[in-house]
């Protein structure tokens, strides 16, 4: 049988020159070496290329990455390496600064500040679909490639935190399932609902939920220690920390996470799903009075998988949607003993498949969760080797390695036809500029008032729908029943604060609680030129009611 | 390094999402940017909060949205 590709470990050899010196390129690729030997011994063939090495990438036909910073090339040259080869895992090796993010426009962007300020989604999701280079999330809802980045530090000149990663991977070891079932969550105060829904979903109990406030970022050692972490929490932009925030004062954001904190506390192995808004931003330390962030420190501290998002996210504080999702499909693909790169696959097509990617929070979602580390990486072992022999064993003169080729390929071939489903199948939208029709918007009017939201701002998307699927009722399709557009309306909801509701005067009248607001998104789906359903997207914080308050336009 | 002339003021950000909040900006001719400084807390920077209503002279790095300030200046109170 011919030798098969069964993973590529991908990178630019001129962005990684431009960072570091001839001694530590050289120890770069020694590591490299030493990880397609480790890889050889548990079964893949892997392969070493530079996306702009011209000689390596014409023998697979493909054309060299001229600019290691242009991302159009960089698509085409990981979609030709793809074609050439269909490896099970491709491993994308450096940070932005060696193969960039793709920057997807964000469907959610608003040039208001009020809304949305990211122009881009960033992510590596269009690395892991056929569809052709665009920089439109849309064209990106069918993911069907297994893909991961180890990343060095952005910025960086010394290889020894790249090296590091390269050593973790090589010399990783599974672990029993129990092991990661005992695991970390940290959430903040005001989602703790929503945390503990998830953690039940993931874990089957929440007992390992930590709040904050109350609690502080000083956890204790063996917490630390613990070798799954879920959080849900604050990020920011360039912060090496991430924060939570208290259900009684609105402004009080208590660390919860840090990064200098827990350097040196993690044990080898740990997976880490996060929520938080740029909890996978692989900036430049530089911008952090030299701090990397929580993902570089975790991956540093010999963290196996990290699977965060590299802009602002979204969620409800209570029940669970978006940002929760994704993460729970992750690490429960993980637990079940998926490579870190088919959890963060399946991940994805999961919440393609079950969330409306015609809703423009989804999209967002979907396009920028990225998975931080090796994807052929396993970190949860299954198979109990002291237990009695697996049902399935190699025929004479069969290795392990083939059977294990054979039944990965048939994942591959199912996952490449669920993604490709997905995206032949799914609805997507698009931003409509159109003004709203009276009647969507008396009823958001209606539907804010309802609810106590002051209107801020909406965006309208009209729901593109691909072919009709053969053999498909009509009815199924009819225009009274599949959803023709979302209006999101973005405001603030004035609630009133029972927790704290105060005692009464004396003269036995009680007095009016204290009112506070939160901010709000409703998101109402439309059919047939009618609004059928309002969902609120309850802001993770609270605010009080400052600003200017414009009418809904 | 930019240095950009504007004046600071405080309003939402990010509405709807995990990031909103009351945020410093520094409102330009032409742009708007967040302001941070590098190191402290993005939610909560009492230096910046005193700079509200004040025309100042920033300098800083711009990152995306954001203007990372190194120094100001106040112009006009």
């Amino acid at each position: 049988m011919p030798t098969k590709i069964d993973k590529v470990i991908v990178t630019n050899f001129s962005a990684l020159a431009t960072k570091y010196s001839k001694d530590g390129l050289s120890k770069i690729e020694q590591a490299v070496s030493a990880l397609i030997e480790g890889d050889k011994k548990r079964g893949l063939n892997s392969l070493y290329i530079a996306v702009d090495d011209a000689t390596a990438m014409k023998k697979l036909g493909a054309a060299p990455v001229l600019s290691a910073a242009n991302r159009k090339q960089n698509k085409v040259a990981i979609d030709e390496i793809y074609r050439a080869l269909g490896p099970d895992y491709i491993l994308l090796l450096g940070s932005v600064d060696v193969i960039p993010h793709q920057d997807m426009q964000n469907p959610m962007f608003s040039p208001d500040f009020a809304g949305d300020p990211d122009r881009y989604a960033f992510g590596d999701l269009p690395y892991a679909c056929s569809q052709p280079y665009s920089r439109r999330p849309q064209e990106f809802i069918g993911p069907t490639r297994v893909v991961g980045r180890i990343p060095d530090l952005t910025g960086s000149n010394d290889p020894a935190y790249l090296l590091k990663l390269l050593k973790t991977a090589t010399s990783y070891k599974q672990s029993t399932p129990d092991t990661y079932h005992a695991y970390f969550g940290i959430t903040a105060e005001v989602w703790k609902s929503s945390t503990r829904q998830s953690l039940e979903r993931i874990f089957g109990n929440a007992d390992g939920m930590h709040v904050v406030p109350p609690k502080k970022d000083t956890w204790a050692k063996p917490l630390l220690a613990r070798k799954a972490l879920f959080v849900n929490c604050h990020g920011n932009a360039n912060t090496p920390y991430f924060s939570g925030q208290s259900v009684r004062d609105k402004n009080h954001y208590p660390d919860a996470l840090r990064a200098s904190f827990v350097d040196g506390k993690i044990t080898a192995g740990t997976v880490v799903a996060v929520e938080c808004c740029y909890g996978g931003q692989l900036y430049d330390p530089k911008f952090a009075a030299g701090q990397p962030g929580v993902c570089n420190v975790y991956l540093g501290n010999q963290a196996y998988g990290f699977f965060a998002c590299t802009t602002i996210a979204y969620g409800p504080s209570s029940g669970n949607g978006q940002a929760d999702l994704i993460c729970q499909y992750f690490l429960r693909n993980l637990l079940a003993g998926a490579s870190l790169g088919r959890a963060s696959l399946e991940a994805r097509q999961k919440f393609a498949r079950e969330s409306s990617m015609g809703n423009p929070v989804n999209l967002k979602t979907l396009a920028q969760f990225n998975l931080y580390g090796d994807p052929s990486c396993v970190p949860v072992q299954t198979v109990d080797p002291k237990g009695p022999p697996p049902p399935r064993t190699p025929a004479k003169g069969v290795t392990w390695s083939m059977v294990d080729r054979v039944e990965r390929a048939t994942r591959r071939r199912s996952l490449f036809l669920e993604g490709s489903a997905i995206s032949a199948t799914r609805p997507t939208s698009r931003e409509t500029k159109q003004p709203l029709s009276r009647s969507i918007k008396t009823l958001l009017q209606n539907k804010a008032r309802e609810f106590g939201v002051i209107a801020e701002a909406t965006k309208s998307f009209v729901v593109r729908f691909p072919r009709r699927i053969k053999g498909m009722p009509k009815t199924l399709i009819g225009e009274k029943l599949v959803p023709s557009g979302y209006h999101v309306l973005l405001g603030r909801d004035k609630i009133v604060a029972k927790a704290r509701r105060p005692k009464a005067k004396k003269d036995g009248k009680p007095t009016e609680p204290p009112a506070f607001t939160r901010i709000v998104a409703l998101v109402a789906k439309e059919v047939d030129g009618k609004v059928v359903s309002v969902t609120r997207v309850y802001s993770k914080s609270k605010h009080s009611a400052p600003g200017a308050k414009k009418a809904l336009s | 390094m930019a240095e950009i002339k504007g004046q600071v003021v405080k309003r939402m950000f990010a509405v709807g999402s995990k990031s909103e909040r009351e945020a410093v900006f520094l409102v330009t001719k032409k742009d708007l940017y967040l302001l941070r400084q590098i190191g402290r807390n993005p939610y909560k920077d009492p230096e910046l909060e005193q700079l509200v209503g004040k025309t100042i002279k920033a300098k800083g790095e711009i990152d995306d949205y954001m203007l990372l300030l190194s120094d100001w200046k106040v112009i006009e109170d």
